[in-house]
């Protein structure tokens, strides 16, 4: 029967391991530039301070820092300093690696609603940030309890910290 | 201009080194294309004929260039062709100059349509376009096209 | 946004065809692309040379590792000597090449497409397709994190069930539906008779997600022929008609956002329905495939598309409403989840079924009741586009 009318020829694993194959191995290599507003986020960061910046005309803070409006199209030159605080919007329990191996303990990660003194925010939109999150239980995670709980970042001592996301270990729960 | 003034007192922009962490594709060649390759590992160069159209064609595909139809049959040939085109390459992928220049070339042969794109070893002051050549496998083959080692002109 | 244009021509769609889907194919992605379009060519009854333009579709080129990707596959589409253009909008972009397609027909740029969409994922074996998808995020701040593409989806289903009130076990009867319908699927990679209880005893990869709540990494791809009306009277009695289409892009900060609710999904959907002069989507709309490679995505989906009111898709999905014999059929192919996931092939296959479901070809996957108007929806990138087209026969 022609293989265009059978729709393709499946592979199982073991046949696609010994079929005949060309293996190549990619050799890209990219040196990023973090810009001027990333750039200043991650040297706030270095000292342990959380740095966005803030649209005077709908009152949207960013962090990290966007150098324009995404909603308002306007040049945002204003700098706001955020707590290093803020509440769990949602958050997940990670078995498995970035490549997909699994992982003894499940790594738990969330987004993290930041706190800006003065400023509330709708649910709709808010400075929020992924990162992992510590001191709270896989129980926490299925029970939900994790929701709105309260963060707070938990910094690396400063002669590890490196100007970049990692400087923050993790968002620990801070207990009531 | 506030906004630039007040970056550029920063001394540092950051930058970041990263990779796309893949370590390997790994691709099949398909139902003709598998076939050639292991024509290949037994030293011989194929060609991918159509049923249909009677068109014989590189490389080998499992559908017809010309008429689209399906495409089952591999067919023998010499191995001789000539060169359409040609170039010299001098420096390598990251730039550097190499020792020995490397001629690659399409490869076209009689009566089939399409080619393969191939290094020739020869004098890159006698290379010319219409110079005939022929396959050089290698001792080790396993089912690449760079089981040719190169083309060599025909004397 | 005014949507309801004139257009130069009513589009058609007259043929659709499908690969196997597969974990592995051995068929190159050139291979696949000419299966999947012969086929539709074949029901259409048309040939390769007939075609004006192809129209294209496929997920990002880091997946078959070929760069400029839709100028490598099209060749097995005939895309060469015509006019030929590759879209891509994510996870979106299944759906987003007839859309595609739609514009060119309708504008009179051409009158016969071919519409494709290949994906091949295999390729990308060492260490794992996984590792490709890293590349979504924003290098400097997400991505320096190590996440997988799980995590977003459960970050996600996760503030869906917590602001819906739904649970693991409601979410896990969609997979149990899905997979279900896809054994009557010929294509389908991921069939099975499975039960909710199967699903929350697979293995956890992020929690709140298992096994079973995931639609797999898949090979594929898909075809369609679009042509405008008058050529459409001269090849079929049996045309189904391009009713309306929609598509929108929320921004790139899905972390700033609320994720329980798809509002730029409401915004495409609003756009297509307005087109198709559809002013209540729960009734007019008679079948529908929501993108589904989750679970709860068909939920969240059917919400945003406004088939079911905000929340309340999981208690449709228990009261049976969206089986193949209910009064509102969702992802009667089977869906990602059932069928497979090669993305932009997946998205595009949805479409193919609701031409089949509308033109009554859809063998014993056929919903029970009378069917003439269907919407396929496909979703992508970072928790930002929608892309929705509505057929009617």
């Amino acid at each position: 029967m022609s293989i265009y009318k059978l729709g393709g020829t499946p592979l199982s694993d073991e046949e696609f391991k010994k079929i005949i194959k060309e293996i190549t191995r990619p050799n890209a290599k990219y040196l990023m530039s973090a810009g001027q507003a990333y750039s200043v986020f991650f040297e706030g960061l270095r000292r342990g301070k959380i740095i966005g910046t803030y649209c005077e005309r709908c009152g949207m803070i960013y962090v990290p820092p966007k150098i324009f409006c995404p909603y308002c199209f306007i040049t945002l030159d204003k700098w706001v300093e955020v707590a290093d605080e803020g509440k769990v919007v949602t958050a997940v329990a990670s078995y498995y690696s970035a490549n997909m191996e699994r992982l003894k303990e499940p790594q738990i990660v969330g987004i993290i609603k930041l706190d800006v003194p003065g400023r509330t925010f709708t649910s709709y939109r808010f400075p929020g940030l992924l990162h992992r999150i510590c001191g709270a239980s896989l129980d926490d995670v299925i029970s939900q309890r994790i929701f709105d709980a309260r963060v707070k970042a938990r910094w690396r001592p400063p002669e590890e910290r490196k100007g970049d996301i990692n400087d923050i270990e993790c968002f620990e729960v801070i207990k009531t | 201009m506030s906004y630039m003034r007040r970056i550029s007192s920063l001394d540092k922009i950051y930058h970041f080194k990263t990779e796309m962490e893949i370590n390997a594709y790994h691709y099949t060649a398909g139902p003709i294309g598998t076939r050639w390759l292991e024509a290949l590992k037994n030293g011989e160069l194929k060609v991918a004929k159509c049923n249909k159209c009677g068109t014989r064609f590189l490389p080998p595909k499992l559908y017809c260039p010309k008429c689209f139809s399906e495409v089952s049959e591999l067919e023998s040939i010499s191995g001789e062709g000539y060169i359409d085109t040609y170039s010299v390459i001098y420096y390598n992928d990251s730039g550097e100059r190499m020792s020995e220049p490397v001629i690659i070339a399409l490869i076209r042969f009689e009566g089939i349509y399409g080619g393969i794109i191939h290094r020739v070893k020869t004098d890159p002051k006698k290379i010319r376009i219409g110079m005939r050549v022929k396959p050089v496998f290698r001792r080790d083959k396993k089912g690449s096209i760079d089981d040719i080692e190169y083309f060599q002109p025909i004397e | 946004m005014k949507t309801n244009i004139h257009v130069k021509n009513r589009v058609a769609i007259i043929g659709a065809g499908l690969t196997l889907f597969r974990r592995r194919l051995l068929e190159t992605p050139q291979e696949m692309a000419w299966i999947a379009s012969k086929k539709a060519l074949e029901q259409a009854g048309m040939d390769f040379k007939d075609i004006d333009c192809v129209i294209s579709g496929s997920a990002p080129d880091a997946f078959d590792g070929v760069h400029m990707k839709g100028e490598y596959y099209s060749e097995g589409a005939g895309g060469f000597g015509k006019l030929h253009f590759r879209v891509f909008v994510g996870g979106g972009t299944g759906v987003f090449v007839p859309i595609a397609g739609w514009w060119m027909v309708a504008s009179g740029l051409c009158k016969k497409a071919l519409i494709v969409a290949e994906e091949k994922m295999s390729s990308a074996a060492d260490p794992h397709p996984q590792a490709v998808f890293r590349h979504i995020w924003d290098p400097l701040i997400e991505k320096m994190l190590g996440p997988n593409l799980i995590w977003i989806f459960a970050l996600e289903m996760h503030r869906y069930m917590h602001k819906c009130g739904v649970s693991k076990e409601d979410i896990a009867l969609v997979s149990v539906k899905n997979k279900a319908n896809a054994l009557d699927h010929p294509c389908a990679q991921a069939a099975a008779k499975i039960s909710v209880e199967d699903v929350l005893k697979s293995e956890v990869l992020v929690y709140p997600v298992n096994r079973l709540d995931i639609s797999p990494v898949s090979d594929g791809a898909a075809a369609l022929v679009m042509v405008s009306e008058d050529v459409a009277r001269r090849y079929t009695d049996n045309p189904i008609w391009v009713a309306g289409i929609g598509f929108n892009l929320d921004s790139y900060s899905w972390t700033n956002r609320e994720l329980a609710y798809p509002l730029y999904l409401k915004k495409a959907a609003d756009m297509a329905y307005k087109m198709a002069g559809i002013e209540n989507p729960m009734k007019q709309i008679d079948v529908a495939e929501p993108y589904d490679p989750f679970d709860y995505k068909e939920l969240h989906h059917m919400e945003g598309l406004g088939l079911a009111p905000r929340c309340k898709a999981a208690e449709l999905t228990k009261e049976g409403v969206t089986q193949r014999d209910g009064d509102l059929p969702i992802n009667p192919s089977g869906g990602l989840l059932g069928v497979g996931n090669p993305i932009a092939a997946a998205g595009l296959m949805k479409v193919a079924e609701i031409f089949w479901q509308l033109r009554g070809e859809a063998g014993r996957r056929q919903v029970k009741k009378p069917v003439y108007t269907g919407l396929a929806q496909a979703w992508g990138d970072l928790m930002q586009v929608g892309t929705v087209i509505i057929l009617r026969r």
